[in-house]
């Protein structure tokens, strides 16, 4: 039966590219050595400046790929490296890559990971210790609360946050036949700030998607390590010599540092200090992933065993070897990956509540992961 | 297991109250959702009808609940493709590249199945009755060939386009395992159909040939109903989630366009072979009994044109007593014109006089006046509900039920999907219960919704599309007693009629259910990139256009090829520097853009105003609404396209420097 392994130093990286580059990024990222590239269809959040008609006829929002991959944390300075040269994310290329530490990863011995020379013995160079100047924050919402939400990290200087759709499971599930009146579709937005910036996006998308309204989503940030961001925020009219990204830059550079772009953050701070939100701590996020087929019954076992809720996200695993396979005809796997915001002294719980029903219906492919989560904000009761 | 019942035993119990609370607000919101489709066509029409035209609403009460019916209708309709039959696509289409059935490969069950269900798809929904209605008028001895098609031969019409049907399919899924791009496909589908074209309107059998265009081209644009689209898109998407390779762009679309174009070429064929054989009206191997029927449909075609004649005569006989006031040295009303026959011209004075002359005094008809009822009479809900589960199914659904014809269009569709997907890939779908649930809220939305059209969509069509002549003819106004003179004279009022046309196309293509389930569906597979509305309104333009050419068409009594092999040949380039995806999604809208709103909306405007005009048919319209929407969704994506990044060397980028830990 599937037993699990338990690994550390390994980080959380996820690499967003734009949609014609996926497929040699993925080709690279499998010649580096990973087993597991988790591929989901990702949109990019632009907002628009032009014409009449650009309101009537709103220009598509760029269309991503964002992956995840789970990287030794040997093997991150390198591999942010290479992503970076091959997806040319450095020159006029659209992308993100930026890499979140995992507390701990479990996985079952069928699930494929980083491939087998694990270069345990490896000088380790990579920094173990996290920095504290960037952070990513992730928002899981109603479907069609991310244009919302992504109009306000803009608007408040960040970069055009990725979204990805998913779906919510909780309540709902425990509704007879009338769940069918509830959708469960959910939209997940992702972005990476500067810590300068971090208060006032936080704020700036809580209010522009109400987060705080009930049953309406869950914002949280975790800590970044690395991250190399390539992002444009606005649709620019292309007549335009420079644009806003490139000013910016360049203002960085004339004045040696960032602390320019930070702005005071009125909407919380001044007004009604009785409605201040209030912050959830002390959480972190379980992340599972698993055959999609078989993610239902373990989004249940986890449910019974105590977690609030959780969304669900699907999306396609194409290893290594499926690439070399010569059949024309190849099928994709698809994944679903299992997000629950959870305590820290319940994880164990609730992991073992997933393991053991994995054991029971025999699944064999099974990953873990946490990450710590700095603050978290949702509807209260 | 245990866990399993555990599981059970923690699902809430709800009180009355409760579900009551959940129901309200979700079906309130469904409702309000169709409404927001559909208010601004029907508020339009009624808007056109008793302000510009100036007439009351005839049977508004009929109409009113028709309409209500049509709102509620979609609701449930719509409900039912999100949980049961875009579900179902999606796992069997997901399911089929996994699994063999009856140890065949995957790839040649898929193709099988595609075949299948292209096929059975066009006798489900079957577009003949549309057809025949754009073909009622039809004089055989105007149209042999035509007429034929439509009448003796329609048997072979709906099963050569249902071949045609389940070739699309089956090249459509091919496409999706093998990663062909759609342009191929649609660069020679559309170069034979214009040299076919051209052959049947230039070609040396012209004469017999060229009235078959407007049905074929028709043809296309009809075959693809709202129960299809769905079904063959969410399949589309599960097998392409299976194969894509990531190589290629295809994400699902694409069928909707092949199984446009295949039908135009199936009876284009068609026609070709029944005329190579003279199996037609006046041809040389008709058959001696097919002949009788075509004989006594000149005469009732002869006889019809001569009571139209009768009734359409210009004045009103005047009466004894008109003649006493006259005597008694009244002045004449308004309405009678002077008329001055005969006489001999000749020079007095330097005057023109007409000697001997006659003068005549004509009373043309003034006003007219609608009936008393606000209920059409004779209109039972029960009959047009159902007609005792008999099933008119194969070659006229005119005669169906509503409820008749929405088991037939979705129950043999979903029960082969279900029993390939059960019996043949031994795969239990998920939810079997929500499925269930989503195929009675079909069937339930498709009954009322075709009861809705027939109560109240058809009569309000109907009236508009009669009515819509008065602004250039003189006419009986629907269903009224009397008559009214043109509004305006013959140019301005053709202009009228064809600027209502373009609007009308317009909101009742954003009605159109199919066309809504495509755009959430593109919605939802580019994961919100492209929106519903920018597809929508970019459609709903596409066809304002179309429809508008089309009645010009009619109208003006121009030639169909003239106005269909320009834009395809502007769309072979159009379609070639244009990406992929709005290449998909621009192709796919032309198919399913006219529905069951669209349709009693516009030929009944399109048969009126042919009638009045001579045309031979009222075909062609729903080819130009076909037609349409291509270019407006093209251009909008060349119009929206993202620059192409500049050479990469050329910008070094900002706020890229990789932040790392110290």
């Amino acid at each position: 039966m599937s037993s699990f392994t338990q690994k550390n130093k390994i980080s959380l990286v996820f690499v967003i590219v734009p949609k014609h580059m996926r497929t040699s990024v993925v080709k690279l990222i499998n010649s580096l050595g990973a087993r597991n590239v988790v591929r989901i269809t990702a949109r990019g959040s632009q907002v628009q400046e032009g014409a009449w008609f650009t309101k009537i006829f709103p220009a598509p929002s760029p269309e991503l790929e964002s992956m995840q991959i789970l990287v030794p944390d040997c093997h991150i300075n390198h591999f942010f490296e290479k992503v970076i040269e091959v997806s040319k994310m450095n020159a006029a290329g659209q992308g993100l890559i930026y890499s979140i530490p995992c507390d701990e990863i479990d996985h079952s011995n069928n699930y494929p990971v980083w491939t087998a020379s694990e270069e345990e013995n490896s000088i380790n160079l990579s920094n173990s210790d996290h920095s504290n100047n960037l952070s990513s924050i992730m928002c899981i919402i109603e479907r069609g609360g991310a244009d919302l939400m992504a109009k306000g990290a803009i608007h408040s200087g960040a970069h055009g946050p990725v979204v990805t759709f998913a779906e919510g499971r909780g309540v709902r599930d425990k509704i007879p036949l009338l769940r069918l009146t509830k959708t469960a579709e959910k939209e997940f937005v992702q972005v990476v700030v500067d810590d300068t910036d971090l208060d006032l996006v936080f704020s700036q998308m809580a209010k522009a998607g109400r987060i705080t309204d009930p049953g309406r989503g869950f914002l949280y940030t975790t800590p970044v390590n690395k991250a190399y961001i390539n992002l444009p925020g606005v649709k620019e009219e292309t007549t335009h010599t420079a644009s806003m990204q490139q000013l910016i830059a360049a203002m960085d550079e004339l004045k040696g540092n960032r602390d320019w772009r930070k702005r005071e953050n009125e909407e919380f701070d001044s007004k009604d200090k009785k409605n201040e939100p209030v912050f959830l701590e002390n959480l972190v996020s379980l992340t599972c992933i698993t055959p999609r087929d078989q993610s239902d019954a373990l989004i249940e076992a986890a449910l019974e065993a105590g977690a609030p809720a959780a969304s669900v996200g699907f999306g396609s695993i194409k290893d290594a070897e499926s690439e070399k396979g010569a059949d024309r005809n190849q099928v994709n796997k698809e994944w679903g990956f299992i997000h629950l915001a959870i305590a820290p002294d319940k994880v164990d719980f609730i992991k073992d509540a997933i393991k053991k029903r994995a054991v029971d219906s025999n699944i064999s492919e099974v990953c873990f992961y946490v990450i710590p989560v700095s603050k978290a904000l949702t509807y209260l009761g | 297991m245990s866990a399993e019942q555990n599981y059970d035993k923690n699902k809430l119990k709800l009180s009355f109250g409760e579900t009551l609370g959940i129901l309200w607000p979700y079906m309130r919101d469904k409702v309000v959702e169709q409404l927001q489709c559909v208010w601004f066509v029907i508020a339009y029409m009624i808007f056109f009808q008793v302000f510009i035209i100036g007439l009351p609403i005839v049977y508004s009460l009929t109409i009113a609940i028709g309409i209500f019916i049509v709102i509620l209708g979609l609701a449930f309709f719509m409900e039912g493709l999100r949980l049961g039959l875009m579900p179902l696509g999606d796992v069997l289409g997901s399911t089929l590249p996994r699994k063999k059935i009856l140890g065949l490969p995957c790839i040649v069950s898929s193709l099988i199945f595609a075949f299948v269900l292209g096929a059975f798809a066009t006798f489900a929904e079957p577009a003949i009755g549309v057809l025949k209605q754009a073909g009622a008028g039809v004089d055989p001895t105007r149209a042999p060939l035509l007429w034929t098609l439509l009448n003796t031969h329609s048997s072979t019409l709906v099963n050569s386009v249902g071949i045609g049907v389940g070739l699309a399919v089956l090249l459509g899924v091919l496409r999706f395992y093998k990663g062909w791009s759609l342009k191929p496909f649609i660069v020679v589908g559309v170069s034979l159909l214009t040299a076919l074209t051209l052959y049947f309107q230039l070609g040396p059998h012209a004469e017999v040939l060229k009235v078959v265009l407007g049905l074929a081209w028709d043809c296309g644009a009809v075959t693809t109903g709202p129960v299809t689209v769905p079904l063959v898109l969410s399949l589309g998407i599960g097998v392409c989630r299976s194969v894509s390779s990531g190589d290629s762009n295809n994400m699902g679309f694409g069928v909707v366009t092949l199984a446009s174009i295949f039908p135009i070429l199936a009876v284009l064929t068609l026609s070709l072979v029944l005329h190579s054989k003279g199996d037609y009206y006046t041809g040389n191997n008709f058959s001696a009994e097919n002949l009788e029927i075509a004989k006594i449909k000149v005469l009732e075609v002869k006889a019809a044109k001569e009571s139209a004649a009768a009734q359409s005569s210009d004045f009103i006989p005047v009466t004894q007593e008109d003649l006493a006031s006259y005597k008694n040295g009244e002045i004449l009303p308004d309405s009678f014109v002077t008329q001055i026959k005969g006489g001999s011209p000749e020079i007095i004075e330097g005057k023109l006089h007409l000697k001997d002359a006659e003068i005549v005094y004509l009373r043309q008809p003034e006003g007219a006046t609608a009936p008393d009822e606000i209920w059409k009479p004779g209109t039972d809900i029960g009959e047009l509900f159902t007609n005792g589960l008999k099933f008119e199914v194969f070659y006229d659904d005119v005669t169906n039920g509503a409820l008749e014809g929405a088991l037939w269009a979705i129950i043999p569709l979903c029960t082969i999907l279900l029993l390939v997907l059960i019996l043949g890939l031994r795969q239990k779908p998920k939810y079997l219960g929500d499925l269930f649930v989503g195929i009675a809220c079909a069937i339930a939305g498709m009954t009322l919704f075709n009861l809705g059209i027939g109560l109240g969509l058809t009569p309000l069509g109907d009236q508009l599309g009669a009515n819509i002549v008065g602004a250039f003819n003189a006419i009986i106004p629907w269903e009224m007693n009397g008559m009214v003179q043109p509004l305006f004279n013959e140019n301005t009022g053709k202009a009228v009629a064809i600027i209502f046309a373009f609007i009308l196309g317009y909101g009742a293509t954003l009605a159109e259910p199919a066309l809504n389930a495509l755009g959430s569906t593109v919605e939802q597979i580019t994961v919100g990139a492209f929106k519903k509305n920018l597809l929508m309104q970019s459609v709903a333009i596409g066809v304002a256009c179309g429809i508008a050419t089309g009645v010009a068409k009619i109208a003006y009594g121009l030639e169909l090829w003239y106005l269909l092999i320009p834009p395809y040949m502007l769309l072979i380039p159009i379609t070639l520097i244009s990406s992929e995806e709005f290449v998909n999604f621009g192709w796919d809208s032309a198919g399913v853009t006219t529905g069951p709103i669209t349709v009693p909306l516009v030929l009944a405007m399109g048969l009126g105003i042919g009638t009045k005009t001579n045309a031979i048919d009222g075909f062609g319209i729903l080819a130009m609404a076909s037609v349409g929407p291509i270019i407006t969704v093209l251009c909008v994506g060349l119009l929206v396209k993202k620059k192409p990044n500049v050479d990469a060397t050329d910008i070094v980028s900002s706020e890229t420097d990789v932040k790392e830990a110290a």
